[in-house]
């Protein structure tokens, strides 16, 4: 089956959807279509990573995992995300444990060859940042609203009922 | 029976309350149970009609009203049911209540959700814990009359997943066309589906911006999130629909306790556009 | 006695103690009647058995926290201006069953109970309070919901009012065009002259009862003169406030409200640093909302036996100033005293509009008066104007 990319795949993932088509081609030269089975670790926490995976259907899990917590499941990514923020701002070491759920299939791309071509495409560079940026941004809101446990309410009725009987 | 003074008062009467039976109890997760009520009355039972979205008061003697969305289908009206999570004194008595057990019922109140202003439209159902409940007739509502709306989504998200309600509807709804995605703050060890907050699952959606209608319900949190998500995506404010809570006494406008700037929200909502929110949502204590 | 009733919008004369003879006639139609009456320092409607049981010859003396009451010479029948009692305890009560739940055996029933209602005659009435009426009518009698005891109360009111030629420090009727002359919602209209009433007459009910007095017709002139009492006292106040707060003879101008797109005025400005200043005034007492006469928040209680098996429902009054009243599960919406006064007088000013068509305010001045720490809401709204008060 052939690996390459098609710019239509491209346009699927968010942070590249207004990219402009010529960097976009660049980008499908670089780019690999990639298939995982479900329960595969694509890489642990720490690990040195060089790929950003841009995730074209499936569900990837995001894990922290702990000698006697075990491995907790803090969020999930699917279609149109995009997985290794880390590589893709040009730092190396993973920050958390990655496995698939479902049946997956990415576009995989050399986070070094990315960069290179920010850095020859000032142009690009600046567009592509922006969206990586957007991309964080967005993540780390649902992070918060995740903190602020906005169903803890629901929860705390539940344990005086637990109680009371 | 109830003993009325004379039946045309009765009507005109807001403090007027109807018996009802509790027919069947469901546990649906831990602090959330459905209750399913018939009227004493066939009479009533006949005149009933209610739309998605809109509430009864169910009352104990001795304990109080407590404002209660209808969550079953408006078109079977035999029995109505009433999804509620125990939260203060009234909910926690209602509780206690069995199959046989009577209560009062005064309703139906506020405003509905927009099903026909949304005919022809894409249709994003966004929502949180027990808010799915105030959705639920909505949802059977766009099942029975499918084709007169687009893609229908349902995004749906809670704490934990021994926290999703009506978890077996789920793939009756895939199977009648609803899109459904499932999504909690807090994954468990078999859970295989998403981790992370609704407005992520917005996030993610393709949307047409022009013919997409929203209807959110759940913690103000989360809906100011998912209405953030799509107003970036450039959908109308008029558009898009929340259900509000306060506190509420009357149901009718007299108490004065649900006000909302201008607005009561037992009459002038539940059920209200972005655009008629938006001046309001960020004040503090407001 | 002349003829057997006054058209409606016929003056006539009678002298004061033909008061009497009106609450007679109102007492044989079985209204109950209330009227002004000194009780414990201070003005309140009370049963008005005879026209002498009126504080004939007092005055009232108000200001921002303050309230006295004095017997001056020369003062007439109605010089005192408005208590703390308005129409509204009357018509919504504070207290009211609305439901009656029987257990029995198991087996609940829910009773509506009859509207009781003695008819009741308010002598006395003030044309701000008639506004108050009004407003209140807006509240309870809109579709769809009707409270029928409020209905079947205001359809057995009958109201004597009178025509202010007096105005109190804190009184600006004037600012919210509900006075001091009566406009219209009366039986019967007083305008006290030195030595008479002119009585105008309303409603044909009240053509029936006053032809009972020893009446004769008004001349042209006294009719003049009549209309005039209240309008020189309207041109007085609305001399503010580049006018003293007092005229020339020591009598009282009032305060004034600049009504000047105050809708907007005040919702936008939701965050407006006044609002923080105030607050730290409050005290959070509601006070305010007990006394205005157009306050219409409720609560409802259950009030039941030991057993449980006797309840009634019963709707109480309420006030926005309690850290209850936006008491959700959630937690509580308003929290701070300052967002309490916000919601009060923001709703009371502005929201009241969009949600009834006219202004919560009538311009009585109540809230100055009864506030324990005089907090000013003309003074208020003028700070966030940016006005010098």
């Amino acid at each position: 089956m052939s690996d390459t990319v098609t710019l239509e795949q491209l346009r699927q993932i968010r942070c590249l959807q207004e990219i402009d088509e010529n960097f976009l081609g660049q980008i499908a030269a670089l780019a690999r279509l990639v298939e995982f089975p479900p329960g595969k670790v694509l890489y642990r926490e720490g690990q040195p990573l060089s790929n950003i995976y841009l995730i074209l259907s499936g569900s990837i899990s995001i894990e922290i995992c702990a000698a006697g917590i075990g491995c907790r499941r803090i969020m999930t990514v699917g279609p149109g995300d995009l997985l290794g923020i880390t590589p893709a701002v040009g730092h190396s070491l993973s920050t958390g444990t990655t496995r698939t759920l479902a049946p997956t299939q990415a576009i995989e791309l050399n986070a070094g060859q990315v960069l290179t071509l920010c850095e020859h495409n000032p142009r690009f560079g600046y567009e592509f940042m922006r969206e990586v940026a957007l991309a964080i941004a967005q993540r780390l809101n649902a992070t918060r609203l995740q903190l602020l446990d906005v169903f803890g309410g629901e929860q705390k009725s539940d344990s005086e009922e637990a109680t009371k009987s | 029976m109830t003993a009325v003074a004379s039946p045309s008062a009765n009507q005109a009467n807001p403090w007027n309350v109807h018996l009802a039976r509790i027919l069947g109890v469901k546990r649906e997760v831990p602090g959330i149970s459905t209750y399913e009520l018939a009227f004493e009355d066939p009479q009533v039972t006949q005149r009933f009609r209610f739309q998605p979205g809109q509430f009864n008061m169910l009352y104990l003697p001795g304990f109080g009203e407590s404002a209660i969305s209808i969550s079953s289908d408006p078109e079977r009206r035999e029995t109505l049911s009433h999804t509620i999570r125990v939260a203060g004194n009234v909910t926690r008595a209602l509780a206690r209540k069995k199959v046989g057990d009577q209560l009062g019922v005064r309703g139906p109140y506020g405003s509905a959700w927009p099903m026909s202003v949304c005919r022809g439209h894409d249709v994003v159902l966004a929502c949180g814990g027990v808010g799915l409940a105030p959705l639920r007739p909505a949802i059977y509502h766009l099942l029975n009359h499918r084709d007169d709306y687009g893609r229908v989504f349902l995004l749906y998200g809670a704490r934990t997943p021994s926290d999703l309600l009506y978890q077996e509807e789920f793939d009756t709804w895939r199977n009648g066309g609803l899109e459904v995605e499932v999504t909690v703050d807090l994954g468990a060890e078999d859970w295989r589906g998403h981790i992370g907050v609704v407005p992520i699952l917005f996030y993610r959606l393709r949307l047409n911006a022009a013919k997409t209608c929203v209807l959110t319900c759940g913690p103000e949190i989360m809906m100011r999130f998912v209405i953030f998500e799509a107003l970036a995506r450039k959908l109308r404010p008029d558009k898009i629909f929340m259900s509000m809570e306060r506190n509420m006494k009357c149901a009718v406008g007299f108490c004065g306790h649900c006000q909302l700037g201008p607005a009561f929200v037992c009459k002038d909502g539940p059920v209200f556009t972005y655009e008629q929110m938006a001046p309001y949502l960020h004040l503090d204590d407001f | 006695m002349k003829s057997s009733k006054l058209p409606v919008g016929s003056f006539v004369r009678i002298d004061k103690p033909q008061l009497q003879t009106i609450i007679e006639q109102l007492q044989a139609r079985g209204y109950r009647t209330v009227g002004p009456r000194l009780s414990e320092a201070a003005i309140v409607y009370d049963d008005l058995a005879a026209a002498d049981q009126l504080p004939i010859g007092y005055l009232d003396e108000q200001d921002g926290g303050k309230y006295r009451v004095q017997a001056a010479d020369g003062a007439g029948y109605f010089d005192y201006v408005v208590g703390p009692h308005s129409l509204k305890s009357y018509l919504f009560p504070p207290r009211e069953t609305l439901l009656q739940c029987e257990q029995n055996q198991g087996q609940w029933t829910m009773e509506l109970p009859t509207p009781t209602v003695q008819p009741l005659a308010v002598i006395g009435v003030r044309s701000c309070d008639l506004h108050a009426l009004e407003i209140q009518d807006r509240v309870f009698l809109r579709e769809p919901y009707v409270d029928p005891n409020y209905e079947a109360r205001r359809n057995a009111l009958f109201l004597v009012g009178v025509n202010c030629r007096r105005a109190a420090a804190t009184c600006f009727c004037h600012s919210m065009k509900t006075g001091p002359a009566l406009r219209a919602g009366y039986d019967l209209a007083l305008t006290e002259l030195a030595d008479r009433l002119v009585v105008e007459v309303g409603t044909e009910l009240g053509g029936q009862v006053v032809t009972h007095c020893d009446w004769s017709p008004c001349t042209m002139e006294e009719i003049n003169q009549a209309r005039d009492q209240p309008e020189t006292l309207r041109k007085a106040m609305q001399g503010r406030p580049a006018a003293a707060a007092e005229t020339g003879d020591g009598q009282p101008r009032g305060r004034w409200l600049d009504t000047n797109e105050i809708h907007d005025l005040l919702l936008n400005n939701l965050e407006h640093d006044r609002w923080e200043t105030v607050g730290h005034r409050c005290l959070a007492c509601g006070n305010c909302t007990m006394v205005c006469p157009t306050c219409f928040c409720s609560d409802v209680e259950e009030v039941s036996d030991l057993l449980g098996q006797h309840v009634r429902r019963e709707r109480i009054w309420a006030s926005c100033f309690t850290a209850d009243h936006s008491y959700m599960n959630s937690g509580t919406v308003r929290k701070a005293t300052t967002a309490r006064y916000r919601q009060w007088l923001t709703h009371k000013l502005a929201s009241w509009i969009d949600q009834f068509g006219v202004s919560g305010c009538t311009g009585c001045g109540r809230c100055i008066t009864w506030c324990p720490v005089g907090i000013d809401l003309t003074e208020e709204v003028a700070a966030i104007r940016g006005a010098d008060s």
